[in-house]
């Protein structure tokens, strides 16, 4: 018996010595590839070891939020900036000025103050699957108001705003284009076609790839991506105008490696690591004027980009307001 | 092999539960180097008694001494009592010499010590060569010695026996038991033995314990049992017998018009008759006197019903004070049918008075 | 040397050993720190030395833990130096616990391995006192294992019930009912359809009720029973009506348990059918394989072969039958993905009744002039029943609890299991979350209990090695012909299903570009491998203390007697019967900060698989304990054993078989879990299934269909691994026990 306890003490022991090394956690919120992409870059660039987990950008949130008492994290990565300025609004996160501040595009700075850093930006669109379009017959669709055609039923995935701020950022985007009042009537319209909202922001994308519906509603970054994948997709851009995200960079507040988080930081915004971007396929606007844009990147100059609100729509309390509604009066709708 | 111990019991209560008395304040004291048998129908609290005596089963109240020291609170494994099982509990994962070498190993003794004494005790219960097999490859019996060994390898201060033999057929179980006997008075291990065969229990014991209800009726050697039961339950479960109402005078029973002559000490007053069935002799009717003193007189009788049971014929022979039965062996019993009216006298020596009712004894 | 001697010196030198372990525990109090700033189990920081604490009264615990060692070695009668150890012990034990709780401050090694040996201590007194009729291993035992249930099971529910009630500090249920008047819940109401759910639901009822007063009127009952027919009836009614007009959450669980547990559960019946009673040898063959493959499927995976294959452009649906249509998404399509995984589930519960029939029952039958119908409507059907009611409620528990295939397939709609992850991580809300563990906990308990009330038992899906049936009556030709084309279908659905993972993890883009390639498996051993390995380990070092806590719990249930043992064997199943997300959120709101701080580390990963893998190892054991003989143990006691060299000696041995099938389940159980760990995961401590379902959700559809073709076939081994190590005793299949 004493054997017994002796072992169970010395297993306890070896259970302690699991995982304790000194690195920056990161909790990245972009694609995959390029998550996996950033560890033995930033090892090379600093010697510094990374360990990830990906979560999209809401649950990063919920995550960040769990762990407010004693955080995990030292970094998060990416992900669309409401969330981001939720989180700096809430105290999970603090502001820290790079020392590239001044290189990032301005407008984008502009846009975020000083709350989060701005990593990329990318705008919302239709990523097309013409082969079903054409086997149904319908002209691809140009334009927001399209998008309501009958023949369409059942043929649009979008993410669903309770679950992604892709979808959110859709929402707001139309009650920008329209006021609230036509972008619900849209949305009403828009939802006898939608076959299905999407727990993730990229889903619809897959979704249009595989045939399962022909267009997605979604950032046309991701779109492209799935095209290179091989998947049979085109982008379009909506005539009217169209909202865009601003991914965020954000320091943890109270994160455990706080030195090597902000090292991270400002090699996260330099060209050579933003560069990193594009060889994995995530073909957003990076952050640093600097940073080259790749030619297969949606170009954001030849898109009609409205003027976004961050301010008033990255407000939870707007964003609560209008997804409820949304929750409330659109969804329930039979179709 | 150490000094036999005394075993004793002072007021050993069980109880299951709040209200279930299994063994009710019992008193028992255990010769050095005895084999004692708890005898009872089943319920009676013998099993519960014998696991009380291991430490298998937590004692309510009293106290258990083992060589005078109390061991009431002490683990079963530390009380140096070993148990031979009613299933052997032989374990099946190893072989002969390991089941037997189990309770040395747990005291430390290896090597050629461990070897030498499981060689004796497999000599002792005559399974020599057999060391290696498992014991599914063994019969009944010799699983029982196996088992035997394994509980004397130990030299335990006391020796439990629960129901060993009930899982044998019934030639082998007259040979082992003698077996058993044998052994233990060869070396001398103060045994507690629980069966509710009667006939297992006359045959082995040097002290037989009768309980029923959680107390003991009655204990004494076989013989005293047998001719002395102190009451009608134990008469009835040691051998078999007949109840017959009766009177007594002093010197003589009456029981109906049937008188004899009795010797032993008793009230004088109703009594109840016991008679043992060889002890009822028959004679066919209109011979009266031709078994003894035309005095006394007889009982009358009728044959009701015969069963042939080879050495002896069973005659169940009603009578105007109720049912009797008789065991008749020689030639003799040829002479009756079924319906026959018979004249019953008593060999007294089977004849034994017990109070009026005879529920308890003197 | 007589035996007599040494047992006496055994007794005697008992009082030592507890004096070994309160002196350990005093000089782990004096040497490791007793608390820790952060998250590493391992650093010593002196702030947290017991001297530089500003709690004079923690010095109690060495203190008393001395006075059990003096206790230990003086010459006291047993009965005192047993008071001693247990109220020394326990103080001590508790000063400790006390200065975290009221402190808050994470246990440091010291405090770990100090009330440990501390409960081995109390164990010792508890033994020596009487208070616990064992002995001082099973004591310590029954302490240990006690205390880990409270902190790993009932602590973390108890802290998810609390999130749902407490907001901000106080009690209110505002949160709990606002919860349940949202839509995601259930709406019944719909303001946007013509028709009145809300009178229709209402309806249902009234009918429900109405037949139920009928049938019950007609049928002569006695009052009582007529009053509960009548309202179950109604209940009945509602629950239909909820399922056929109701949205959200509820409705949506209830209807897809109903759906996939019938058919389920009528396919297993088929199948067991079949399985006992074909004539042909391959099929049973094969439905022993089957039976093993919902246990070492990974989840999303077969979901998101369903799309490839039944989906809009799917192989079968589009290619070959030329539908095309999104009936997929949403309750059919998940219903499909239970039916295919929880069939197998139904098939083993439902053979052990199979198994229970007698063919001269029947036979018995058939000679009284029964017809068959007869026969089987007297004899046949009421000795199925327990079977089918248990395999029906087993999967309505699996369907209600499942995460992975409505995740993939659920489309828009809620779910109870989904939603509790969705209020979590999408949502951020916390509260809503417990809400909705709370609800799916209740239903699932609820049926649980059902379970347990009218079938006397709950089950569990488990594998075994397991003796071959002998020869059985064969079944009419008619009923085996149909049963074979079922099952050939079933079949060839799962084989499909199969097949074009394997295959999607060798094309350029499954469903879409045919083109072979290795990318995928080149692109597994960068990103992948090195997860899945980390998941090997995770669940390897899990499912050994999952297997021999599970035995040793089965052990103390079955074999001793004590205080709170109904208790200790009900909480250690709670963790069985909680849903996985429930028992996920559960971790991460009780183990974050506060003195159990666990999150961040393999710890708690492996924690959370222990005590979720080990009521199958406890069902297996206390299945297995009923097959050997209690006078097996007590001859072991009766040569002089200790409890716990009888357990090493005797049980282990005897009992080894149940001990590795549990050993192997809760290790393939690790490998594929992803429900509860989605919420624990950290950096560092990656899974496969949570990396399986990042990529599932960013469309890596290649490496995830590489790395799903990884676990199966993996799984696959270790399960072979285990059929030979039993072969002698059948082979392996899946197995219930129960």
């Amino acid at each position: 018996m004493r054997r017994l306890f002796l072992g169970v003490a010395l297993s306890l022991l070896l259970f302690a010595g699991i995982g304790n090394a000194q690195r920056v956690n990161l909790l990245c919120s972009p694609d995959l590839a390029w998550c996996e992409a950033l560890g033995p870059a930033f090892k090379a660039a600093t010697g510094i070891d990374l360990e990830f987990i990906r979560l999209g950008s809401s649950e990063a949130l919920a995550r960040l939020r769990a762990e407010a008492a004693n955080p995990v994290f030292d970094v998060w990565f990416g992900g669309t900036g409401d969330p981001h300025l939720a989180a700096f609004n809430e105290g999970l996160t603090e502001f820290y000025k790079p020392s590239s501040w001044d290189d990032l595009l301005p407008s984008l700075t502009k846009s975020v103050g000083e709350t989060y850093i701005p990593l990329y930006t990318g705008a919302l669109g239709f990523v097309i699957n013409e082969g079903i379009l054409a086997e149904h017959g319908v002209a691809t669709p140009q334009c927001w108001a399209d998008m309501t055609n009958p023949a369409l039923k059942n043929l649009i995935a979008m993410p669903d705003p309770n679950a992604s701020g892709t979808a959110y950022t859709a929402i707001a985007t139309l009650v920008q284009i329209m006021g609230e009042d036509a972008a619900f009537e849209y949305l009403a319209a828009l939802h006898q076609n939608v076959q299905q909202y999407t727990r993730s922001g990229a889903a619809p994308g897959q979704l249009a790839g595989r045939g399962d519906v022909a267009i997605a509603i979604q950032f046309m970054h991701d779109g492209v991506k799935f095209a290179e994948e091989g998947f049979p997709l085109t982008v379009v851009a909506p005539c009217e105008g169209t909202g865009f995200e601003i991914g965020g960079l954000s320091l943890v507040k109270g994160a455990p490696e706080r030195d090597a988080a902000i090292k991270f930081i400002e090699w996260a915004l330099t060209p050579e690591a933003q560069m990193i971007a594009a060889t994995v396929g995530s073909y957003q606007v990076q952050s640093n004027s600097k940073t080259p844009v790749p030619a297969a990147a949606p170009d954001l100059d030849t898109i009609k980009l409205i003027d976004y609100d961050f301010a008033k729509y990255g407000d939870p309390a707007e964003r609560d307001r209008l997804v409820s509604k949304w929750t409330n009066e659109i969804f329930p709708q039979p179709r | 092999m150490p000094a036999p111990a005394p075993v004793r019991l002072e007021g050993v209560t069980k109880k299951f539960g709040q209200d279930v008395v299994a063994v009710d304040r019992l008193d028992l004291a255990i010769e050095p180097g005895s084999l004692v048998t708890l005898l009872g129908p089943s319920g009676c609290g013998k099993t519960t008694t014998l696991r009380m005596i291991a430490g298998l089963e937590p004692v309510s109240g009293g106290n258990i001494l083992i060589d005078d020291q109390d061991v009431t609170r002490l683990a079963a494994n530390h009380r140096d009592v070993t148990m031979v099982f009613q299933s052997y509990a032989l374990f099946p994962h190893m072989s002969v010499f390991d089941n037997v070498a189990y309770g040395l190993r747990i005291a430390r003794i290896s090597g050629a010590e461990l070897e030498k004494r499981v060689k004796e005790a497999l000599a002792t219960v005559g399974m020599v060569g057999l060391e290696k097999r498992s014991p599914a490859a063994l019969s009944g019996g010799q699983q029982q010695r196996v088992a035997l060994a394994r509980s004397l390898v130990l030299e335990p201060r006391v020796l439990l026996f629960d129901e060993p033999l009930s899982n044998l057929d019934a030639k082998l179980r007259r040979r082992v038991r003698q077996e058993i006997r044998d052994l233990q008075q060869r070396l001398g291990i103060t045994s507690v033995y629980v069966t509710h065969d009667q006939e297992e229990a006359l045959a082995i014991s040097d002290t037989i314990v009768v309980m029923q209800g959680g107390r003991i009726q009655q204990q004494g050697s076989p013989h005293e049992l047998y001719t002395q039961p102190a009451n009608r339950f134990v008469a009835d479960f040691i051998g078999s017998a007949n109840f017959l109402p009766g009177e007594y005078d002093g010197s003589t029973v009456r029981v109906g018009p049937y008188r004899f002559p009795y010797a032993q000490a008793f009230p004088e007053g109703k009594a109840t008759v016991m008679v043992r069935p060889e002890a009822v002799r028959l004679a066919p009717a209109g011979g009266a006197g031709t078994l003894g003193d035309a005095e006394a007189g007889f009982l009358p009788a009728t044959v009701k019903s015969i069963s042939y049971l080879g050495i002896t014929s069973e005659l169940l022979l009603d009578t105007p004070l109720g049912e009797l039965a008789s065991s008749v062996s020689g030639e003799g019993r040829s002479r009756f049918m079924r319906g026959d009216a018979v004249e019953v006298t008593f060999h007294t020596a089977g004849v034994y008075l017990l109070p009026e009712g005879g529920e308890t004894g003197p | 040397m007589s035996v007599r001697s040494i047992s006496h010196a055994r007794t005697k030198g008992r009082g030592g050993s507890a004096a070994v372990y309160a002196l350990a525990a005093a000089a782990a109090f004096l040497l490791l720190p007793f608390g820790r700033p952060g998250r590493p189990f391992l650093t010593i920081d002196p702030a947290l030395r017991p001297w530089n604490l500003d709690a004079p009264w923690l010095w109690l615990l060495p203190v008393l833990a001395l006075v059990a060692a003096a206790a230990a070695l003086a010459p006291l009668p047993t009965l005192r130096r047993g008071n001693v150890l247990t109220f020394a012990g326990a103080g001590a034990f508790l000063v400790g616990t006390a200065w975290l709780l009221t402190t808050k401050t994470p246990f440091g090694m010291g405090a770990l391995l100090s009330l440990c040996l501390l409960v081995v201590v109390v164990g010792y007194g508890l033994s020596l006192s009487g208070r616990v009729r064992a002995d001082p291993f099973v004591a310590s035992s029954i302490l240990f294992t006690g205390l880990l249930v409270l902190l790993l099971v009932v602590y973390p529910l108890v802290t998810v019930l609390q999130a749902a009630v407490v907001v901000n500090g106080k009690f209110t249920l505002t949160k709990f009912l606002a919860t349940l008047q949202t839509n995601r819940f259930i709406l019944i109401e719909n303001p946007f359809t013509p028709r009145s759910e809300g009178a229709l639901v209402r309806y249902f009822a009234l009918a429900g009720l109405a037949l139920g007063l009928v049938w019950s009127l007609w049928r002569r009952q006695p009052a009582l029973r007529v009053v509960l027919v009548t309202l179950a009836s109604g209940l009945a009614g509602l629950v239909v009506g909820l399922m056929l007009f109701a949205r959200g959450a509820v409705p949506s669980s209830l209807t897809l348990a109903v759906i996939a547990a019938t058919f389920a559960t009528l396919l297993g019946l088929g199948f067991a059918l079949l399985g006992q009673r074909t004539r042909f040898r391959f099929v049973k063959a094969s439905l022993g394989a089957f039976s093993v493959l919902p246990i070492i499927t990974p989840p999303f995976i077969l979901a998101f072969s369903m799309i490839f294959l039944l989906g809009r452009r799917g192989l079968l649906t589009f290619d070959i039958l030329g539908i095309s249509s999104n009936w997929i998404f949403g309750i059919p399509g998940v219903a499909l993905a239970q039916i295919l995984a929880f069939t197998p589930i139904a098939y083993m519960v439902i053979q052990g009744s199979v198994a229970a029939l007698d063919a001269a029952l029947e036979e018995a039958s058939t000679t009284l002039g029964a017809s068959q119908w007869h026969t089987f409507r007297t004899v046949t059907w009421p000795l199925l029943r327990p079977g089918l009611a248990n395999a029906f409620l087993l999967t309505v528990i699996e369907s209600f609890a499942d995460f992975g295939n409505p995740l993939i397939l659920g489309g828009d709609r809620n779910y109870l299991a989904t939603e509790v992850f969705s209020a979590f991580a999408a949502r951020f809300d916390q509260a809503e979350a417990a809400v909705y563990g709370v609800v799916l906990l209740f239903v699932v308990l609820l049926v649980f209990y059902a379970q347990a009330r009218w079938l006397g038992r709950g089950s569990f899906v488990t594998v075994t090695g397991k003796p071959s049936r002998r020869a059985f009556t064969r079944l009419p030709g008619g009923l085996e012909a149909v049963l074979l084309v079922g099952f050939a279908v079933w079949a060839a659905v799962v084989v499909a299903l199969y097949a074009s993972i394997i295959y999607g993890s060798f094309v350029q883009l499954w469903g879409v570009n045919g083109t072979l390639t290795l990318k995928h498996w080149r692109d597994l051993t960068n990103a992948g491998v090195p997860v899945f390995l980390y998941t090997m380990r995770i669940a390897a070092i899990s499912a050994v203390p999952a297997a021999l806590l599970g035995f040793l719990i089965a052990y103390l249930v079955v074999r001793q007697e004590f205080w709170g043992r109904r208790l200790l064997e009900f909480g250690s199943m709670l963790s069985f019967a909680t849903p996985g997300t429930v028992m996920g959120i559960a971790y991460i709101l009780a183990f974050n900060t506060g003195p159990w701080l666990l999150t961040s580390s393999a710890v708690i990963i492996v924690l959370s698989f222990v005590f979720r893998n080990m009521p199958v190892a406890i069902r297996g054991g206390v299945a297995g304990f009923a097959q050997i003989d209690r006078s097996l143990e007590e001859a072991s006691t009766m040569l002089g054993s200790s409890s716990f060299r009888t357990l090493r000696s005797v049980l282990v041995p005897l009992l080894i078989i149940p001990i590795v099938s549990g050993l192997i389940f809760a290790f393939v159980r690790a490998m594929t879990a992803i429900s509860q760990v989605i919420f624990v995961v950290s950096p560092g401590n990656q899974l496969t299934t949570v990396l399986l379902l990042g990529w599932v959700e960013q469309g890596q559809t290649g490496r995830a269909a590489a790395m799903g073709t990884l676990l199966i076939v993996s799984m696959l081994v270790v399960i072979l691994l285990l059929n030979l190590l039993t072969r002698r005793r059948g082979g392996i299949t899946g197995e219930v026990v129960a």
